[in-house]
């Protein structure tokens, strides 16, 4: 991130705290006390929860009055800053690789077989990020060879390691 | 003493003589660290955590051996991209790539890796002599802790973490590391079994567990982060002499057993890790040089001082991992996890209950030490070779390995979640400087914090006095006090009028005197 865009972050950042942290506040007030079985004031599970919630909230409450001393506030979010964000290579990279991560391991991962979930998920990942538009029909026909038996190889390799070597059920 | 020397001998036997297959082993994970060090994407604290997944089937000492081989080899390893590629492999080997780089530019990159490989066997050698002499005396010193020293041990681990490992703005470590203890509180609590925010998730009621959430925070996040970046090149050219010679080390042993020590003794900190050691060595040895100009530019005195530095701080990592089940590093804290995996209790009563661990542990690092060694001035040209891997090949097969890592250790999809859920966050956080070390910190202490506390509170009645009754609590509270105010503007301002008054009480008022 660029440091010229930290004090917005962190403008955001310590608001969300702030209410996470109030949240946990009031959640462990709400917490059992046990007092009709004479448990001691001092073990009731709340205490500790809240004990960190206060200091979370705190920390928090001095990063946003530093954020709005820096002009955090500030955050000029519009359609134009969105779409240079978006427009950047790096960004895009970033994105896609959280999205197809995401897809393998929530999405994928036990609602398929585990073979054919991670060949699926290692072809598409390796197709993606090494296409080049520009590129020969031959380095195509290549790319898509070696994409195919790499995929091949890491879902039989992991899968028969992990299954048969250290007998763990796959997913 | 003598019976430590004794237990480390037959500890060395046991693992060299009555199973020759250890060193086989011992080559294996030591050489896959190395790979795994110097691949960028891959940190020493995946490796561990990944090598934990596929060892938990074994016996517990080869277990452990395995993972410190990993561990040793990974900090070691990471240097070879941070001379090769100005990228370091892991985060403790950025302040290597700062004179690594340059001499590699220069065509030296034989002679950087060379040098490097030899401070990180020396740091190791002087990190794992404090690692026999200093476990046992703080086990038994730790001994004396009660639940009042315990509960400071605790904050004092994540407000020192959080200062160091973010040194622009400690205020996010701390954050960072308070979270982690509220990460911590998920799941069942230890006074009355009652289930604190599981919302009724059957999954939730038994908390997360440390190692899908390191391998998300660590290895996921570093996965995206790679991605991330632009394309890195490797430096051409032939690789020349790789063997250093004696005088070009032998000239700077000075700054070698200073950067030992300083490695082993901020390796031990808790949670602060080997970049903050490499730094803290390489800084030192800069600010001591004769040679100060030419830090930044392939000085071999700062490589020597980086990567003396952070394989030191490998051996003090272990320190508080043995004697007091605090890690010392990110790594460590993984080392820690799998040695309760395997039935081993690390703590203040393990020269009690397991005094031979401690010294199988030093034997481990020895032998870790002598392969990394003998591997890294072997092994080089073939291994260069490996850098040249692109990461759109190496990432999803790294991805992969994390879930099926995450699953393996109890089987649940829901781990798996836990690691991309932690991945996500852990990106963010890096993005906006939160470090990651504090946060994966508190995990670990959440435990011991909640129990502590509690039990404190118990015994003294709610009354807050006898948090600062004993030595030992007064020592800890006031150095987490110190620690927590130093940033303030008052704390300095306070600072510099008591460095005034007793200026003008020793040389007298004067005008403008400084």
């Amino acid at each position: 991130m660029k440091p010229e865009n930290m004090p917005k972050a962190d403008f955001v950042v310590s608001i969300l705290l702030m209410l996470f942290s109030i949240w946990l506040i009031v959640h462990s007030l709400q917490m059992p006390r046990f007092e009709n079985i004479g448990a001691n004031p001092f073990s009731v599970p709340g205490i500790v929860p809240g004990v960190l919630g206060t200091i979370v909230f705190f920390l928090s409450l001095i990063v946003f009055v530093r954020a709005l001393r820096q002009k955090g506030y500030r955050l000029r979010i519009g359609r134009e800053t969105l779409a240079t964000f978006l427009a950047d290579p790096s960004t895009r990279r970033m994105l896609l690789t959280t999205i197809f991560c995401v897809i393998y391991g929530l999405a994928m991962i036990g609602h398929m077989n585990y073979y054919l979930a991670t060949f699926l998920f290692v072809l598409s990942f390796l197709l993606l990020f090494q296409y080049r538009a520009s590129a020969s029909m031959s380095a195509h026909r290549r790319l898509l060879l070696a994409a195919l038996s790499q995929a091949a190889l890491t879902a039989t390799i992991v899968g028969v390691v992990f299954r048969y070597l250290f007998l763990v059920d796959l997913p | 003493m003598l019976d430590g020397f004794l237990m480390f001998t037959k500890a060395l036997g046991g693992f060299v003589i009555q199973n020759p297959v250890t060193i086989l082993y011992v080559l294996g994970a030591t050489q896959l660290g190395i790979i795994v060090g110097m691949l960028p994407g891959l940190t020493a604290t995946m490796g561990v955590a990944l090598m934990t997944t596929l060892t938990f089937k074994m016996a517990p000492d080869t277990a452990v051996l395995i993972l410190v081989c990993m561990y040793v080899g990974a900090i070691y390893g990471g240097s070879r991209s941070a001379i090769l590629l100005n990228i370091p492999g892991t985060p403790a080997n950025a302040a290597t790539a700062v004179d690594g780089y340059p001499l590699a530019r220069r065509g030296q990159a034989g002679k950087a890796i060379g040098i490097a490989t030899t401070g990180s066997f020396l740091g190791s050698v002087i990190g794992l002599a404090m690692l026999a002499c200093f476990t046992p005396l703080i086990g038994n010193f730790a001994l004396q802790f009660k639940s009042f020293e315990f509960f400071w041990l605790a904050i004092f681990g994540i407000v020192v973490c959080g200062n160091l490992t973010a040194p622009k703005d400690p205020l996010k470590g701390w954050i960072a590391g308070f979270l982690g203890l509220l990460v911590a509180m998920i799941g069942m609590e230890p006074y009355h079994a009652y289930q604190r925010f599981s919302f009724g998730f059957m999954n939730l009621s038994g908390g997360i567990h440390l190692i899908p959430a390191m391998v998300g925070a660590f290895g996921l996040a570093e996965i995206i982060i790679v991605m991330k970046q632009p394309r890195m090149e490797v430096v051409q050219g032939k690789i020349d002499r790789i063997i250093p010679r004696a005088r070009d080390v032998a000239k700077y042993w000075r700054t070698i057993i200073r950067s030992g020590l300083v490695g082993t003794f901020v390796g031990a900190i808790p949670g602060v890790g080997e970049d903050i050691a490499a730094w803290t060595s390489y800084d030192l040895a800069k600010n001591s040089s004769k040679e100060a100009d030419q830090f930044g530019k392939g000085s071999i005195e700062g490589l020597l001082a980086a990567e003396t530095g952070n394989n030191a701080a490998v051996a003090g990592a272990m320190i508080p991992v043995l004697s007091l089940a605090i890690p010392g590093s990110a790594p460590a804290a993984v080392l820690l996890a799998a040695m309760f995996i395997h039935g081993v209790r690390p703590g203040p009563l393990i020269m009690i209950e397991f005094p031979e661990f401690v010294y199988q542990v030093v034997a481990m690092v020895l032998l870790a030490t002598t392969a990394m060694f003998v591997l890294g001035l072997c092994m080089v040209r073939p291994l260069v070779k490996v850098l040249a891997i692109s990461r759109e090949k190496l990432m999803p097969v790294v991805f992969v390995l994390c879930v099926i890592g995450s699953y393996a250790i109890q089987a649940r999809l829901f781990d798996v979640g836990v690691m991309v859920v932690f991945g996500i966050i852990g990106y963010y956080m890096r993005e906006m400087d939160y470090p990651i070390a504090p946060m994966v910190l508190g995990i670990i202490l959440g435990d011991i914090l909640d129990k502590n506390l509690i039990r404190s509170l118990i015994i003294s009645e709610g009354d807050l006095r006898y948090f600062f009754e004993s030595p030992i609590s007064i020592v800890i509270a006031s150095v987490t006090f110190i620690t927590f105010f130093s940033r303030t503007r008052w704390f300095l301002n306070l600072k510099a009028s008591i460095s005034r008054a007793v200026k003008f009480r020793l040389f007298g008022a004067g005008p403008n005197r400084e």
